[in-house]
């Protein structure tokens, strides 16, 4: 075996599959995709975020940018975005972006986002027609708050044909304990929280936790909030990099997140049509191993 | 606890900077230009409040306070609530705020007390709020965008017309009670505004500190000569 074959595997394998059928227009061939165990529902692996960057108000301008930014995505065979009420106007962003590309394929990933347990619902209920999609595909106990109430609710939902899929989701490192005891509890279909090559804390439990569970991860704050690719922007990638297909820090991040053993989704938010596009091909092409995973962390902690 | 000791001050701004310049462009874009001409009538108010009293001056003084309550109604609607609430919950609060300030101007007042012999060191300091407000931040924005419509302007961005607002109540020689209560909203709206400019390491937020200490200091100035 080459030290290239050794090192690497192919995107298809550990919990990645490969997309089965090829949508017209869309670069997906051998991308790594998600399949939800309760539901069968396979998704490419990286999809997008909308924290702060889908927050343009009313201005078309920028909504336009937003939408731009969609298209690359979904023109790259994106097709899970995030968001939640507590984000501004990024429901209604890409509300708007839907209803101008013409697309009813999105994997609508929302959030339930209030202290108070009795206004779920009505907030769902907002949330949907913002997005303008009959029903989400995804609904999230946004940082946990009032999950007691909440996701009896969003199991209900589910039960009744009104929701797809039940997560959770928390952020940097917070609430690790809690979150795990509702993941053991709890038949969750996704859970989100941050993990990159330099925030590691979810694999000493919440990483291999959801293996287990035969939950799909949501990964949020991939980039660190931008933090991270901000830091390598101009410093030289790895000689490796190459051996990955990684053209960018940014792919290089992403593949290290999609390699772990669990079924990882990063969602990068971007206001960069390329970027978006940049980080769904990130999901094709080979995948580091473990070794070479520590060497990507190591390589991204010397900068 | 623990949770909320992890998050930092830029966890809070729910937009970017690119999105928080755009608020001003789009504004002043919508409404040029009216800007510049608000502006040259905020300077003849300012002129009003510099120069000795007469009978027409107190008229014009009086007529002042009308302009400058429309003035922050129409920034209250305009941009608080038609731009900048929908990126920022904040400015929906500082929206009623806004609008409560107005009526407060209207009820209180800030001119009670004779003027005729307005403290010559409140004159200075107030006399200087409304010239940053008036003229320094529209030659800011202009040399950092290259553009008139870049700049905040008073009358259609909130920063301005607080700062100028405050420059006026000094100005006009309140007594120091009056004046720490018509102080509350502009102070409390311009440290939101530095901190927020603080997440962009935006040097004018130490502009906007600065004209806040200056307002605390000309308020604890004595009222009269
Ligand atoms: N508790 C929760 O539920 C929770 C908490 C945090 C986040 N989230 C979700 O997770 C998503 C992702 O997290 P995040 O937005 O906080 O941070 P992030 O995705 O780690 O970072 C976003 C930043 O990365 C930059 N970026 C993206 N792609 C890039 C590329 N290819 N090259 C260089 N830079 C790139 C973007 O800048 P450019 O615009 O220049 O590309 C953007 O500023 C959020 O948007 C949100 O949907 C959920």
């Amino acid at each position: 075996m080459t030290r290239l074959n050794r090192r690497l595997f192919l995107a298809g394998t550990a919990a990645a599959s490969v997309m089965p059928i090829l949508p017209a227009g869309a670069q997906t061939a051998g991308m790594v995709t998600r399949t939800v165990s309760g539901s069968g529902a396979t998704l490419p692996a990286v999809g997008l975020g909308s924290w702060i960057t889908f927050n343009v108000g009313n201005d078309p301008v920028l909504l336009d940018e937003c939408a731009a930014v969609m298209e690359a995505f979904f023109q790259a065979g994106g097709r899970v975005i995030d968001s939640s009420p507590m984000y501004g106007s990024s429901q209604g962003t890409i509300g708007y972006g839907l209803e101008k590309l013409g697309r009813s394929d999105v994997f609508s990933a929302d959030k339930v986002w209030t202290p108070l347990g009795a206004e779920g619902r009505e907030q769902v209920a907002e949330s949907r027609s913002l997005w303008g999609v009959p029903n989400f595909s995804l609904l999230q106990v946004h940082n946990l708050v009032s999950w007691e109430d909440h996701l009896p609710m969003l199991f209900q939902m589910k039960e009744e044909g009104a929701l797809s899929h039940v997560g959770i989701t928390t952020s940097h490192g917070r609430r690790h304990e809690d979150f795990a005891r509702i993941m053991e509890r709890h038949p969750l279909d996704f859970v989100q929280f941050t993990y990159n090559p330099v925030d590691r804390e979810a694999e000493s439990r919440l990483l291999p936790l959801a293996a287990e569970r035969g939950m799909v991860a949501v990964i949020n704050r991939p980039f660190q909030q931008g933090q991270l690719t901000r830091r390598l922007e101009g410093e030289p990638l790895p000689g490796f990099a190459a051996e990955l297909e990684a053209e960018t820090w940014a792919q290089l991040i992403l593949k290290f997140i999609l390699s772990h053993p669990a079924a990882t989704l990063p969602i990068p938010a971007t206001t960069i049509p390329e970027h978006a596009a940049e980080n769904i091909a990130a999901a094709s092409g080979p995948m580091p191993d473990d070794a070479m995973r520590e060497e990507i962390a190591a390589a991204i902690a010397n900068i | 606890m623990e949770t909320w000791t992890t998050y930092r001050l830029q966890d809070f701004l729910l937009f970017s900077e690119r999105v928080y310049r755009r608020l001003f462009e789009a504004q002043n874009e919508a409404w040029w230009p009216l800007p510049i001409i608000m502006t040259i009538i905020g300077l003849a108010i300012l002129a009003v409040w510099l120069i000795r009293s007469s009978k027409t001056i107190d008229t014009a003084r009086q007529m002042s306070w009308g302009l400058m309550i429309a003035t922050i109604v129409f920034v209250a609607v305009t941009f608080l609530r038609s731009r900048y609430a929908p990126i920022s919950p904040i400015a929906s609060v500082g929206y009623w705020a806004f609008l409560g300030e107005a009526v407060l101007l209207a009820f209180v007042g800030a001119t009670a007390e004779p003027v005729n012999h307005r403290s010559r060191a409140r004159l200075m300091v107030g006399g200087s709020l409304a010239a940053i407000g008036l003229l320094a931040y529209p030659a800011i924005g202009y040399s950092r965008s290259r553009a008139l419509t870049g700049a905040e302007w008073f009358a259609f961005a909130p920063d301005p017309t607080m700062v100028a607002l405050l420059g006026l109540f000094l100005m006009a020689g309140a007594c120091r009670l009056r004046l720490a209560i018509l102080m509350i909203v502009p102070i409390v709206w311009l440290i939101f505004s530095a901190l927020t400019l603080r997440v962009f390491g935006d040097p004018v937020s130490w502009l906007l500190f600065g004209a806040i200490a200056l307002a605390v200091l000309g308020c604890l100035l004595p009222a009269q000569r």
